[in-house]
């Protein structure tokens, strides 16, 4: 496998030479914290306009980095714990059914935490995804040291997780726990456990796989992608598991492996239709013409392996579908703005210039987001995207900004055209965060998949203030007053 | 006296470039032709007097000027040859090239350093068209040549 990865790794390398990906990096100093290097998957920011800009706003260097990668961390953590709260609090008072989608009902019960899930949907798909026991791992590594540096994740019964396992945290960001942090960290809880202190934490970090004798901190200096991080830290995590929780010991043990740029875009998506949008590109990654992985299972459960097959628009729908109830949400905050300033700037920057900012000026609907035709790396189908043809002027756009072939359906890659930014229907207008009720993000809000400008003015006109309180009341009516067919 | 498209301006830049080795060294080894299109020039500030004036002048082909009048923008075609500039001229119809740059008058003049182009490109105030690679490779060429436009533009 090291030598498969040495491989993959120097292929990697040429290829980024080749297109001169190296090149427009150097030239990208404002967002880099380490003038010099290249990160990994540095191809991201070739089509990731919002980020570029987000990064160059937060105004990156060596600190910025190591807070950003701790606020990640502590995000993280405490959405899971509220995940549990939320599940116990409704197990015992199931809600009514107008505050079936209130934002105090959803919860990050959600593999990997990163968007929002009604918690009786969180708990069948756990299983579905995972099976009954599982213990899950999150491997999170440095883009620029190439080194892990936290490992988190929760063991499941029956699709609800029932305890919190930090293994290991570098000293990186430890550095930054207080007090509510160090209480959950820094020994045990009912629902907690990490290590007794900063160091041992630390040092978790340097167990070493009993055969290949590499550090758990190394493996991606060892090993290319993030699959293969999976396993390379695997055997080190199971033997960590059989000794401090043999009690698990049924559980399959499924690790998945992210890199902190990918963590960072992933956890902040705005909305959950974004993030779904951001899974089918980390997961299957020829959408943007990838030749690595962007995160991993490991290993794979087999659901995800069947809906990845699927259009991107199919898959974002289906996924809002499952999750939300065809729903889509402004994601919330676990942790008050004082713990995660960081996140709270990055949060209000979407806010108010929109998800594919600068190309776009205003927050794109959920179905649009669905239909997004991204700059690929290399040439590919439009079939890969859409589920139904384009609109007129779509088509239009496609062919004029995006050359495609309209016979083919093929898409030339950038290396062709130069192309940098995203396609979208333009005969959707987007939204304007002044039409929707004022955002709190600690509660975020949640809205109809099928969302217009009309539609959003209809439905705080009439009353409604994005809690999800009668949601579906809200958005039936203002079907009704746009005219279209409501059951 | 505008400086803008007349025959002088087009000389100008094109020695300009040449008679410099770094510039012809930023594009050692590049052939290429590029359409240069720059949106929102103010040429419709121009008063009528100063606009006959320099039409009567001759320095200025009557038909180039009145088409980047009317359609508030110029093209432009531009030739190296292992980085010499051997042609630059006004491009004409359906002329071949072999990338494409395109972008407002403003946007050019904010343009000082290769970062700036790259941002600007990225962010799709400036259009490339053309090969990732070839862009790439090119940056600190077009820099300079971008800055050289701007430096010999009177407008007014």
């Amino acid at each position: 496998m090291e030598e498969r990865s040495a491989r993959e790794r120097a292929a990697w390398e040429e290829w980024i030479r080749q297109m001169g990906m190296d090149k427009i990096w150097e030239r990208l100093t404002a967002i880099n914290p380490f003038p010099g290097k290249i990160p990994l998957s540095v191809e991201i920011f070739t089509s990731m306009p919002v980020w570029r800009h987000i990064f160059r706003h937060l105004g990156m260097n060596p600190e910025r980095w190591q807070r950003l990668k701790y606020e990640n961390f502590v995000e993280w953590a405490y959405r899971i714990e509220q995940a549990v709260e939320t599940c116990s609090r409704l197990l015992k008072h199931p809600p009514p059914p107008h505050e079936l989608y209130h934002m105090d009902n959803l919860c990050y019960l959600s593999h990997p935490p990163a968007y929002l899930c009604k918690a009786d949907v969180g708990k069948t798909t756990c299983q579905m995804l995972y099976g009954k026991y599982a213990t899950v791992e999150y491997v999170h590594v440095d883009d620029f040291t190439r080194e892990v540096y936290w490992i988190l994740g929760y063991h499941n019964e029956d699709g609800i997780p029932v305890h919190n396992w930090l293994l290991g945290a570098s000293e990186e960001i430890s550095q930054y726990f207080d007090e509510e942090d160090e209480k959950r960290f820094f020994g045990r809880m009912e629902i907690w456990t990490g290590a007794p202190n900063r160091r041992e934490l630390d040092d978790r970090l340097n167990r070493r796989h009993l055969r290949t004798g590499v550090k758990v901190r190394d493996v991606p200096k060892y090993y290319w992608d993030p699959y293969d991080w999976g396993a390379g830290v695997r055997d080190v995590i199971l033997d960590l598991r059989t000794e401090l929780f043999s009690k698990w010991l049924h559980a399959t043990l499924y690790i998945a492996g992210v890199s902190a740029y990918i963590s960072t875009i992933a956890q902040n998506a705005l909305m959950s239709s974004e993030f779904f949008l951001y899974v089918y590109y980390g997961l299957n990654t020829s959408a943007l013409g990838l030749r690595y992985n962007l995160f991993s299972y490991v290993p794979l459960p087999p659901i995800l392996r069947t809906l990845l097959s699927l259009p991107q628009e199919t898959f974002v729908k289906r996924m809002s579908e499952l999750f939300l109830g065809g729903y889509n949400t402004i994601h919330k905050y676990a942790c008050p703005e004082k713990k995660i300033p960081n996140l709270f700037k990055i949060r209000k920057f979407q806010w108010e210039h929109g998800q594919f900012y600068p190309h776009v000026k205003g927050i794109l609907p959920p179905f649009v987001l669905a239909r997004a035709i991204p700059p690929s790396l290399e040439p590919i189908n439009l079939r890969h995207y859409l589920e139904t043809p384009p609109s007129k002027e779509f088509l239009e756009v496609l062919e004029s900004e995006g050359d495609l072939n309209k016979e083919t359906g093929m898409l030339p890659s950038i290396q062709e055209t130069g192309r940098f930014h995203f396609l979208f229907d333009p005969s959707v207008e987007p939204l304007r965060p002044s039409d929707f009720p004022p955002l709190d993000p600690n509660k975020g809000q949640i809205w109809p998949f099928d969302l217009t400008r009309e539609k959003l003015e209809i439905m705080v006109e009439e009353g409604y203030d994005g809690s999800g309180r009668n949601v579906e009341y809200y958005s039936k009516l203002a079907d009704k007053r746009m005219g279209k067919k409501v059951d | 006296m505008p400086l803008v498209l007349t025959k002088e301006w087009f000389e100008t830049i094109r020695d300009a470039w040449n008679s410099d080795p770094s510039n012809v060294k930023s594009l050692e080894g590049t052939s290429e032709k590029v359409l240069w299109i720059v949106e929102e020039l103010p040429l419709s500030r121009l008063s009528p007097e100063l606009e006959r004036a320099i039409l009567q002048g001759g320095t200025i082909d009557e038909a180039t000027f009145r088409k980047a009048k009317e359609k508030d923008r110029v093209e432009l075609l531009l030739e190296w040859r292992e980085g010499r500039l051997v042609d630059f001229r006004p491009a004409r119809e359906g002329e071949d090239y072999t990338a494409r740059m395109r972008g407002k008058y403003s946007v050019f003049e904010r343009i000082k350093t290769e970062e700036d182009l790259v941002w600007a490109t990225m962010d799709r105030e400036i259009e490339f068209r053309g090969r990732l690679f070839e862009f790439s490779r090119r940056l600190d060429g077009y820099t300079r040549f971008t800055l050289l436009l701007v430096s010999k533009t009177e407008l007014v």
